[in-house]
Formats: C-alpha cells, structure tokens, sequence
C-alpha cells in the first residue's frame, strides 16, 4: 500500500491461465502486478511485497481460500477479491465474513475485474463517508449531515430502519455487504438469521429510490450472498 | 385334576342314591350318574369320564343293587342294566368329547386362518424382502412363542442364520446349521426332536408334502421348512419351542409350512418388481447418458469450434485483418465462450438437482427481487427487447431458495431470449390467488407446439421446430425440477395472438413473519439523530403510520 503512483495487485491462483490472462491485464492497466501459486507463497508475497489489493482464488492446491483470509484479516487490512465459481454462493458469503471485500465469479470479464478492483483501493485508501458528507447515485441525493434524501430534488420520507439500511449500503457502495453483515450492522447480531426483514426494507427502499424496482438500477440483489449499492 | 373332580362328583351322585334308594327307581338312579358322566365328558374331556363311568357302574352296583354293598349281581336283568349303563356312559363319553373336539379345532382354524390373514395383509404392507422376512419372523414368533430363525444364501450361497435376535443365532449350533443347509438343498421340512432319551436325536422326515410321512406320535422341538415361492428358495426357517414342555404337532407344522409360503410368495413378488425396476432404471439410465453424450459432443464443440477458428484467425492474421474484424472475431469468441459457460452451468445444476434436495436452502424471498435479479444477469443479451412487469402489491414473501428460483427465472428468460424473435416483448406478472402465486413469463414467439406442453420440460429434449437450436434442452427439466423441490407446478402453453406463456404455480404454505416488531417506535433512535431533527422527525412520523397500518 506504500505505492500510491502505480498500485501493486498480487494474484494468488493456481491456475495459470487465469493468472495469464490477469497479468496481461492488470499491465495494461496500470497496475504493477504480483503473482502467487499457493496460499504459502501468497501470504509471504503479501508480507514482502505490500500489495495494494490480493485477489484470491478461493480454490487454492494447499489451503481453503477462506480460511486463507482468515489469516490475512488477522495482520493485514489489505483488500481481498476473491475469484469463485457461481455455484459457490455460500463460500461467497464465508469469503466476505471472513474478512473478504469482494468477489468475482468466474467466468468474468475485463471491465468487472477492472471496476471491481478500483472500488476495493479505493475503498481502502479512503475512509467510509464523514457524518456530513453527501452522496448521490442517479437521481438520489442523500445528505448525511442533515440525514436528508432525496428523489429528485423531492424529499422522501425514510423510516429509521430504511435510513439505516441505506447508509449501511453507502458505506459500503460499490461492494457487497452479506446479509449477515447488514442484519448485524442495523438489528444487532441477534437478527443475523432474519434476513426477511432485510426483503422488506430493500422492497421499501427500492420503491422510494428506483424508477422501476423490478429492474433496480443501484440497490443490487446479489441473489444467496447479499445486496450492493451501485452509486454510477 | 379332572379325574379328582370326577371321583368326587360320583361319590356325591353315589351318597344321593344311598339316600334315595329307598324312593327312587333304579332307573332314575341310573338318570343322575349319566347326568354326572355328561357334565365330566363336557368339562374335563375324555380319561376323566371314563373313569367316571366305571366307577358309577360299580358305585351302582355296590350301593344300590341288592345285595347291598356286595359286587354280587343277582339275576341276568340286572346284568343287562349294568351293560347298557356302562355302554350308554362311554357313548356319551365319545360323543361329547367328539363335539368338544371339533369346536376346539374350529376355534385353531378359526385362529390360523386369522393369523394368516393378518400375516397376509402385513407382508402386502411391505416392501424389500428383508421387510418381509422381519415381519414373517415377528408373526410366527408371537403365534408360537417360538424362536424364529431365518437362514439365507449369501452371495458364495453359504447359508447365513438372521434374525432380529442376535443371542438366538449365537444359540445356534452347528447341527442345526446343518439341517438347514439339508432342507435348503433338498426343499425339504425336518423336524427334530431333543426331549428323547439320546437328546438330539433326529427324525428326518422324508417328505412333508405328504401328510402321512408326519407319524402321529411325532412332537417335535424344531421344525426347519424352506422358503419356497414357485421357481426360487429364498432360505429355510427354523422355528424352535421357547417352552421345551410344548411341542409342534402336525396341524402345526402345516400351519407353519402355510406361513412360510406365504411369505416365500411374497418374496417372489418383491425380488420380480426389484428386477423390474432395476431393468427399468437400466434403460432409462441408458437412453440418458446416450442424450447427454449427443448433446455434449454437439453443443459443447460447435462453440468450441467457433472459438478456435476466431481466435487463431485473429493470431494468424492480425496484420492483413482490419480492425471492424479483429473486434468481430473477438466478439463471437466472447459470445461463444459465454454460450458454453451457460451449457456448463446448465449441466452442473442439473447433476446438483439431481443428488437430491439436500442442497436446497428455502429463507423468506421477495418475488419481485428474484425476477430483478434474473432480469439483471440476462441484460445484456436482452439488448433492446422489452420487458414489462406486472406484480400484485400484495404478494407474500415466499419461503425458496434464492439462488434456485433465481435460476429458474433466468432460465425460463434465457428460453424466451433464444427461441423469439429480437423485437419482441417478454411480460412478466405476478398474481396471488387464495393459497398460491401464480407466477407467469410470457413471449410473443412461436408459442408452444400442441402435445409438447409437458414434453418440452423432459431432460434433452428439444422442440421439432428448433431441432437446430444449440443448447442441452436442459433449461426447462432444471426449471421444473426446481419448482417441484419448492411444492410448486410449472406449465407451458400457447398464448391467445400467439407466443407462450409459462406460468408457475407456487404455494404459499406458511405465514410469512412480521416485520413491524423491528420498528419500536418507542425506541430512541441511535447515532446522532437528535442532531438531525427534520430527517428523524419524518422518519418517526412515517413510523407510526407504518406500525398502526
């Protein structure tokens, strides 16, 4: 994280065409790029080289990708994308509540991989949202300061539990936030299970803050995983 | 017991006619002894009442024929009377005990045929044939209070006892074992005795078919009978007294013989129907992996086919191709590769549906989140193409798995994508009806061709009029599997003004749970909401209005 100019990315991935192909890319993109072949060499590499962001492949030759995690969360607060297959949405989830930032589900694209990989740096270099800081996504604007949204420019009216479950998702904009996580950070931990509540907040939300809540443009379903907050 | 009772009611009959000798005829003496004789033959059968008439005769005699108490006889009449007293008693004996009989045997048969019928009906209860010996082992136990064995061929056909009692066939000895191998190989019943002098003696009987190789004296200990349905001998049962003071009597053994060929029969039956369906299976399980191996080796190499050929077109040729080309080329070899990442999908979510509903985690979802959701993985290949959607404000939440029925409406959507033309709308709507929602996607393609309404949900199948159509036919069989494992029904028909409609029917089998309990409008708010009085103020406002609705 010390090199601002040119951030460092470190690939932990035993497969080496995927390794390739995100090499090629992340060059091309600006990024100085690290590479690791199993978890052993990977935490090592994230000790010496300081990387800006891990990207991590949840299917590694000698550890569980989550339990990996789990280790680097315990020294470091570098960001962690995890790469997965799309029927693994519960490793998804593990990944995340271990400590993970975001994940990308094989097969993915070069433009995801590339926005996915600005949020978490940026996400890390910044600190969440300042209590009077405004933030805006479509034609919402919510004001923190003054706890005010808006539609637009039109006031909308937002239960306590709606406000909290939206600057919940701003803090997090860009990411996924589990439904474990969201249910913890608005009920308490003693809701984690109860995630129909969140079902009827987001409903609500959506009907307050999406043109079309059937075809939600920024509160995103990340269906079995959780929901994210799409701020372009 | 019954000779005692006898002796004393002929001595009471004898006291009565010394006192009443001197009144009565002799032939109304005679009366109140056969009285005696018929009450003795009725209640203690047949020793008994002929003891009883004897000593009446000679009581008689003694006591009542002058000379009193001497034997001597004066006179032939006398003597004819003592006859015809002595012939008259044992008659009534015969008789009596005759009736007492054949009422105890239809009460026996009465209760066999009882037993049997239970036996019959429990055995057509039951399925496997380890079911059916259990439960043929538990009738004939509870009739005899026997100890039931059952000896069955292993696979070398080494004969193997079971029984639900593992301390019975530890008892087992080798003799025993023995006589079971015999029986099994011959399919013929042995009955052993051990009460005779050298115990363990054995009578083998040489054929219990015929009714008189059982010799009448015969009580056996153990009887071992085969298990013999019409071609195949599933075993050989054995059947031991517990009580070594009671034995097995021929109308035993053949009540146990009928038993046993009733459950041999219905062991028949069952290994048939398990041939049957293995058979089935078989040929199902065959025609199967034949599909899936055409559709594989089909649909998996046409885009890897495109692929290659894009892609070292794009290697070899990058200085002759302009650039609206090399992006063309690229272009399918994302398509492509897209196609096949979905066949692959596909498969693997069936392979997944198929080990069973373990995998299935039903939690409270929103309907309209779920179709969102699928609608926004399928966005790009919507491209311009309408999508109207229409969902009841009133639908419950539904318990099902997200990720499942996400995939059922991608799938349901991918389906309308492929087979309708690009211009055309999908509609999306959502009713409630009483206990269920109806859920319906519905196209303005060629609609469904009548008689494949339910075909087309059949793994690998693919419609006659998109035979050329790339894809597994594996889309809608997941769709249907998943709303099943879900309580629902998914149906596929034609639209009036053409195109399709699918429509599922999902139950809505529990109340969802409340929510309003999450907002206490009593409880202060956290953070700095004091700071923030409009916002907070509006938000309790709404509250309440949200609590008391």
């Amino acid at each position: 994280m010390n090199n601002f100019d040119k951030p460092s990315v470190l690939v932990i991935e035993d497969e080496a065409p995927i390794r390739r192909f995100l090499k090629l890319t992340l060059s091309d993109h600006g990024y100085s790029f690290h590479e690791a072949l199993n978890a052993r060499e990977g935490l090592s590499k994230i000790a010496s080289e300081q990387p800006s962001l891990v990207i991590l492949d949840l299917g590694l030759p000698d550890m569980d990708g989550i339990e990996l995690t789990r280790e680097i969360r315990e020294w470091s607060k570098v960001p962690i994308i995890v790469l997965s297959a799309r029927e693994q949405e519960k490793d998804k989830v593990l990944a995340l509540d271990a400590g993970a930032d975001d994940y990308l589900t094989k097969p993915f694209g070069v433009q995801e991989l590339l926005a996915r990989a600005r949020v978490a740096i940026r996400h890390a270099a910044k600190s969440p949202p300042q209590a009077d800081s405004i933030v805006t996504f479509g034609q919402v604007k919510i004001d923190f300061g003054k706890r005010l949204v808006t539609f637009n420019d039109t006031e909308l009216h937002l239960t306590p539990n709606e406000f909290k479950l939206l600057a919940a998702l701003v803090r997090h904009a860009g990411r996924v936030i589990t439904h474990t996580q969201l249910l913890r950070e608005i009920w308490g931990s003693e809701y984690t299970d109860e995630t129909h509540y969140l079902r009827v907040y987001m409903a609500q939300l959506r009907r307050k803050l999406e043109t079309d809540p059937a075809q939600p443009r920024h509160l995103i379903t990340e269906p079995g995983v959780g929901y994210k907050l799409k701020l372009d | 017991m019954g000779f005692a009772i006898g002796f004393l009611i002929i001595s009471v009959a004898t006291l009565l006619s010394i006192f009443t000798r001197q009144y009565l005829d002799h032939s109304n003496t005679i009366m109140i002894y056969l009285l005696c004789i018929v009450y003795i033959a009725s209640r203690f059968g047949k020793g008994p009442s002929i003891l009883a008439s004897i000593l009446s005769v000679l009581a008689f005699d003694f006591f009542c024929i002058p000379p009193h108490y001497t034997l001597q006889i004066a006179g032939t009449q006398s003597i004819l009377t003592f006859l015809i007293m002595l012939f008259i008693a044992l008659l009534i004996t015969t008789l009596t005990s005759q009736v007492q009989d054949q009422a105890q045997m239809a009460r026996m048969r009465e209760q066999r045929s009882e037993a049997l019928h239970a036996l019959s009906q429990e055995l057509s209860l039951t399925r496997g044939k380890t079911n059916l010996l259990h439960v043929a082992i538990k009738h004939i136990r509870n009739l005899f209070d026997a100890k039931v064995i059952v000896y069955l061929p292993d696979i070398s056909g080494t004969l193997v006892a079971c029984s639900e009692n593992s301390a019975e066939i530890q008892n087992a000895e080798k003799s025993t074992h023995a006589n079971a191998s015999q029986v099994f190989d011959t399919k013929r019943a042995i009955a052993t005795v051990v009460s005779t002098p050298e115990s363990g003696k054995m009578t083998v009987l040489e054929s219990l078919s015929l009714d008189t190789a059982w010799k009448p004296s015969l009580k056996a200990d153990s009887l071992f009978l085969p298990l013999q349905g019409n071609k195949e001998t599933f075993g050989v049962l054995q059947v031991t007294m517990n009580n070594p003071a009671r034995t097995l009597t021929h109308s035993d053994f053949e009540f146990i013989q009928t038993l046993a060929n009733q459950t041999a029969l219905c062991m028949e039956l069952a290994s048939l129907t398990e041939q049957n369906q293995e058979a089935q299976l078989k040929i199902e399980g065959e025609q199967l992996r034949n599909a899936l191996l055409s559709s594989v080796s089909h649909d998996l190499r046409t885009p890897l086919a495109t692929i290659t050929g894009a892609s070292s077109s794009l290697l070899e040729n990058k200085n002759t191709l302009k650039d609206t080309d090399k992006e063309e080329l690229a272009q399918v070899i994302l398509e492509e590769s897209e196609h096949m990442s979905q066949l692959v999908r596909n498969l693997l979510e069936m392979t997944k549906l198929e080990s069973g509903p373990t995998n299935i985690k039903k939690t409270w979802q929103n309907v309209e989140e779920i179709i969102g959701s699928a609608l926004a993985r399928v966005e790009r290949q919507l491209g311009d193409r309408r999508v109207q959607i229409s969902l009841d404000d009133d639908l419950p939440l539904l318990a099902m798995d997200e990720v499942l029925m996400q995939n059922v409406f991608l799938n349901l959507l991918e389906n309308c994508i492929k087979y309708t033309p690009a211009n055309t709308p999908i509609e999306i709507d959502a009713k409630r009806h009483d206990s269920q929602v109806v859920i319906r996607v519905m196209d303005r393609g060629k609609g469904i061709r009548k008689g494949e309404e339910d075909s087309i949900f059949t793994k690998f199948y693919r419609s006659q009029s998109n035979a050329k159509q790339q894809g597994f036919g594996l889309g809608l069989a997941i769709c249907k599997a998943i709303v099943a494992l879900h309580g629902g029904k998914i149906s596929a028909r034609s639209r009036d003004g053409g195109g399709s409609i699918f429509s599922i029917e999902f139950p809505i089998d529990r109340n969802p749970p409340l929510t309003e309990m999450t907002e206490d409008k009593n409880a202060p708010l956290k953070q700095a909401d004091s700071a923030l009085p409009e916002a907070a103020r509006s938000a309790r406002i709404e509250n309440r209005q949200e609590t008391g609705s």
